[in-house]
């Protein structure tokens, strides 16, 4: 626990010493039984603990790295007596700051050979990760990375939207980032200590919605035995971001309509309006102004959140962030699953530049998640993407026969009507050119699956 | 009162973001009730919190621990008693006996509310402490 008299400090000659007490980089050494012997000038500066402080102590103790209990390179070189050369890791100093450092081990041995401990040399990183962080921020927002000219005209007008007080309406297609953005306009807005709470409306049925929107007094409903607090309310001071807006009902329209207008709400079964100062965020990957002029979104409330528009651009339109975004994707699932990829093939990376990426950066992370879970260290090869990015995916499986081939390209028509017409099955019709009893026969032949509530109800 | 242990060997785990284990014990009037061993699944501040939260922990002994684990912990409203070091029978018992701020189970160089900062000293002659020295047994 304390200094031990048998763990000597070593005694290098007078060159060695000098040499190791002139260098920048921290040099300590152990015994076999992992308390500290020699510990240079530069490993005090580091560390921020004096020598003899140092000396006779555990090295764990000593360092306080993230590697000591689980990932000790030391333990290892001394295992099996390969040095490790310039791990990363971080220290952790005595006011909490975690200091970025790169390591290197060796074995020590005596004249005969003997091996009587081991050596570490480390190396704060702090001036080269935040040299690296200043370069790096030239392609972040938040925790958006972009190098595309298309998001960088965002990223230089987005501090300016996040400091006012208007609310904001992000469009783009699905999987493009929409909810991150909200979040780093909240995170860059006045009110970033304050809650970000998001709502997909488009999730929840209209009376749920209602009552997760405005939340109700105890008593409003049948198991409504005690007051519960609203969306609105739990982002009081904070933002609230509604997710799929297009979706909401004209009923709840004209209710969210009136919040915005007059910065208040009655929550369900309530009589006095409750004040809201929440920042209205929200999001669509419909076109609103297309809905607003066939009636199924009402034209008032479209203006009231058409204050500011943020367009994200789909990832097949900012292809050169597809190198970064992969780099970032990777980092993150190193930290998530300890795994250790180390990067991409280029080959793997070439298909991933080349594919039309509909499901955007979301689809990318699962390819790339996807990646981990088969090749958890090395490299991510041509192996690991998933058949639909590979010529693999292009090629049909077995012999088809031309009516299955002409039925897989109804289905995937009709599939896709239905869903640009929000399962409105007679608009679906139009859009198709067929008679909406055409389209029922081919549903149930071609056993395309709908959802149990259909487009009807939008309008 | 709960205490949790950060637990490594048999001794205060060095890194509290990192460490699996924790050593629960449960006391009243400094002496233990109930003892048990649980583990970490996240190295995520926040979820490391709400594990601790969840089994309804007042006071953390630990080793190093960085700021923002620190912040998650104290924000749920958990007492963190932080650089510390030494057997886990020791540091329980100095725990039970209210003498974890006597200092002499601080991990080196950490000297609670005196911070003897080598990196401060711009010559290697200076190095010499002139404050008060961690005690050593």
């Amino acid at each position: 626990m304390r200094k031990s008299s048998r763990h000597n400090p070593i005694t290098a000659p007078a060159t060695t010493e000098a040499i190791l007490e002139s260098i920048s980089d921290g040099v300590f050494t152990v015994d076999t039984e992992w308390r500290i012997t020699y510990f240079n000038r530069a490993a005090e500066d580091i560390t921020g603990i004096s020598r003899q402080d140092a000396l006779g102590r555990f090295c764990s103790e000593v360092f306080r790295s993230n590697m000591c209990e689980t990932d000790c390179a030391l333990r290892k070189t001394l295992k099996n007596g390969k040095p490790v050369i310039g791990r990363s890791g971080y220290i952790i100093d005595d006011e909490g700051n975690r200091i970025p450092i790169s390591l290197s081990t060796a074995v020590l041995k005596d004249a005969s050979g003997k091996v009587v401990g081991g050596a570490e040399t480390f190396r704060d990183l702090s001036e080269i990760e935040t040299l690296r962080h200043e370069l790096e921020g030239r392609f972040h927002m938040g925790d958006i990375v972009s190098r595309s000219p298309l998001m960088q005209r965002l990223f230089e007008v987005i501090p300016t939207i996040a400091v006012s007080p208007s609310t904001v309406m992000l469009t783009g297609e699905t999987g493009t980032g929409k909810e991150l953005m909200a979040r780093t306009i909240h995170t860059l807005s006045k009110r970033r200590n304050g809650p970000f709470v998001a709502l997909n409306c488009g999730a929840l049925p209209d009376t749920l919605l209602e009552s997760e929107l405005f939340g109700y007094k105890a008593g409003a409903f049948t198991g409504a035995t005690k007051d519960k607090p609203g969306r609105f309310a739990l982002a009081q001071g904070g933002t609230l971001f509604l997710d799929e807006i297009g979706e909401v009902s004209p009923a709840l329209q004209v209710r969210l309509l009136r919040v915005l207008q007059e910065h208040s709400y009655e929550p369900l079964g309530g009589t006095v309006s409750v004040p809201t100062d929440a920042r209205i965020i929200v999001a669509t990957n419909r076109d609103l102004a297309e809905l607003t002029r066939n009636g199924t979104f009402r034209e008032d409330l479209y203006y009231r959140v058409n204050v500011v528009r943020i367009e994200l651009p789909p990832l097949r339109r900012r292809k050169e962030d597809i190198p970064l975004l992969v780099e970032q994707f990777i980092g993150k699932f190193n930290r998530l699953h300890h795994a250790t990829v180390r990067g991409i093939a280029p080959e793997a990376l070439s298909l991933l530049m080349a594919h039309h990426w509909p499901g955007n950066v979301r689809e990318l992370e699962n390819v790339v998640e996807r990646a981990f879970v088969l090749c958890p260290d090395g490299t991510i090869d041509i192996r690991y993407l998933p058949d639909e990015l590979t010529l693999r995916g292009s090629r049909p499986a077995g012999p088809t026969s031309l009516q299955d081939a002409r039925f897989q390209v109804e289905a995937q028509a009709i599939q896709a009507a239905l869903e640009r017409a929000g399962y409105n099955r007679l608009e679906a019709a139009r859009g198709l050119g067929m008679h909406k009893t055409t389209l029922f026969r081919k549903i149930r032949q071609l056993g395309i699956p709908l959802p149990e509530k259909d487009g009807r109800s939008k309008k | 009162m709960r205490t949790a242990f950060s637990l490594w060997n048999d001794r205060i785990a060095p890194v509290f973001d990192v460490a699996r284990h924790l050593w629960i014990v449960d006391a009243a009037e400094g002496c233990i009730i109930s003892q048990t061993g649980r583990r970490f699944s996240s190295d995520e501040p926040q979820e490391r919190a709400l594990r601790l939260t969840t089994l309804q922990v007042e006071q953390l002994v630990c080793g190093a621990i960085s700021r923002s684990a620190h912040d998650a912990l104290t924000e749920r409203g958990i007492r963190v008693v932080s650089f510390i070091a030494g057997d886990l029978e020791h540091v329980i018992h100095a725990c039970l006996s209210d003498q974890l701020s006597n200092g002499l189970l601080n991990m080196p160089g950490y000297h609670r509310g005196k911070r003897h900062r080598a990196r401060h000293y711009p010559h290697k002659a200076a190095y010499t402490m002139t404050s008060e020295q961690t005690q050593e047994s």
